[in-house]
């Protein structure tokens, strides 16, 4: 494992996500939006409770949504490099597997963290406040770093199906709709919860709604959600470099 | 040398690891590519057929990605990519990002991404497909003055001028099979041919003999 090698794939990821208008925008631009506008149409509607409005309820799931966007992106990204032969081009230099993906997870940590950082302070402007300690913002961030990971995992797997990046930017929602629909902002119904137990992203969903609203430490659901995501994006981030590096092999 | 899907590009592929021979042995630089690959790849570089660059990178930032991957100080990366664009006349152009390159520039940082490493032996398959007379004249030009630094180059072709004014020695490829190898002059002598195209129609002809 060669430091040069691993940070020159962080940095080339950094930029691709930097100056790639269409990342940029699905990445950071568009949550940031999507919060904007659900907070001025949702801020003071308490249809869902007293308690909170139901911009306040939706803000956790939201925070996943950016998450499971990732899928688009790195999907795109990954095609993207294999149909401009770049991907082929690196494979005949000394770098190893290991090395690019160690330079992609960096890349994929970092991401998350400023698309979390800049979702929080947008929700805070237009008036989000949740009831979270220190130590909850900080597992706010580890949460979303692991479901980022999981929508690596989904990328790989959609780029390895996808013969090319527009075939890829469009695979990519066969992940993203489920995930959106029962695992982050959006209520389906009580009778249709329990298939948001299928989606990575609910397990998040949970977490920040818990985090967000006064839970502390102690609680054993807030421990399973982390253990949940911990293991799912693991074991898709494995199956889908799997798949993606055989697709290369063949 | 070959026509169109003799097999010089699964050859090149074989020999740099992209593809894995299913029988038989290839050495590289000593070195047998079902072995040891790595040892072979810290040898090579390759120029691949389709302009294989970063188009968000620009022209430099292209050239220093690939002097990383062969761990070379900042230092030399710097004086080398220097050296290389300004070679080629894209030193500007280096400060622009690489989709605002014409198809012929592409090509041709395609080609100086391939030599930052300074490698033994250097595979380009087609480097100069695409490119208009003038550039192509340049780089060959270019192709010429690293083959006068010793090193090894493999190089296929469609261009028989380009196999004529480069090649110290030319193999010719058919259906796979290696069916001649020799310097230009004993190709032409053994096949009584007056030019390299010749020879070449000579050897390949039975595909257009027998209609494929």
């Amino acid at each position: 494992m060669k430091r040069q090698r691993i940070l020159t794939v962080f940095r080339m990821e950094m930029k691709k996500l930097i100056r790639t208008p269409l990342f940029l925008v699905f990445s950071l631009f568009f949550v940031a939006l999507l919060v904007i506008i659900f907070g001025f149409a949702f801020g003071n509607n308490y249809g869902w409770g007293p308690d909170l409005s139901v911009f306040e309820q939706m803000i956790p799931g939201m925070f996943a949504y950016a998450g499971i966007l990732t899928i688009f992106t790195a999907g795109s990204s990954f095609t993207g490099d294999r149909d401009m032969g770049v991907e082929r081009r690196m494979n005949t230099t000394p770098i190893t597997s290991g090395e690019v993906m160690i330079g992609q997870i960096l890349a994929y940590t970092i991401i998350p963290i400023i698309q979390t950082a800049i979702m929080f302070i947008t929700a805070l402007i237009i008036g989000w406040r949740p009831n979270i300690t220190v130590a909850g913002v900080v597992l706010v961030f580890v949460f979303m770093i692991f479901l980022s990971f999981c929508s690596v995992g989904l990328g790989l797997i959609t780029a390895t199906i996808a013969k090319d990046a527009k075939a890829a930017g469009a695979l990519a929602f066969i992940f993203i709709v489920p995930q959106q629909l029962f695992g982050s902002f959006i209520y389906m119904g009580e009778e249709l919860k329990v298939v948001g137990y299928a989606m990575p992203s609910q397990y998040v969903t949970d977490a920040l709604w818990r985090i967000s609203y006064g839970t502390t430490l102690a609680d054993v659901n807030l421990w399973i959600d982390l253990v949940a995501i911990v293991i799912i994006s693991l074991i898709i981030y494995l199956i889908g470099l799997i798949l993606y590096d055989k697709s290369k092999s063949t | 040398m070959g026509p169109n899907g003799a097999g010089k590009t699964t050859t090149i592929n074989m020999l740099c690891g992209l593809l894995k021979p299913t029988e038989g042995t290839a050495i590289v630089g000593g070195y047998d590519v079902r072995k040891n690959l790595n040892d072979v790849k810290e040898l090579i570089s390759v120029c691949p057929q389709e302009a294989a660059v970063f188009p968000f990178l620009k022209g430099r930032e292209n050239i220093e990605y690939f002097g990383n991957m062969h761990l070379m100080s900042k230092e030399k990366i710097r004086v080398r990519a220097e050296k290389l664009l300004k070679l080629l006349d894209l030193f500007e152009a280096s400060k622009r990002k690489a989709k605002h390159y014409s198809g012929g520039m592409k090509r041709q940082l395609n080609l100086l991404i391939a030599l930052i490493n300074e490698p033994n032996i250097l595979f380009l398959d087609e480097p100069t497909v695409g490119m208009d007379p003038r550039v192509r004249r340049k780089t060959w030009e270019f192709i010429g003055s690293i083959k006068n630094q010793n090193r090894t180059i493999i190089l296929t072709t469609h261009y028989i001028e380009e196999a004529e004014a480069l090649c110290d020695r030319v193999a010719i490829i058919d259906y796979g099979k290696l069916i001649a190898l020799d310097s230009p002059k004993k190709l032409m002598e053994d096949h009584e041919s007056k030019n390299l195209e010749e020879v070449f129609l000579k050897i390949t002809g039975r595909r257009i003999l027998e209609g494929i």
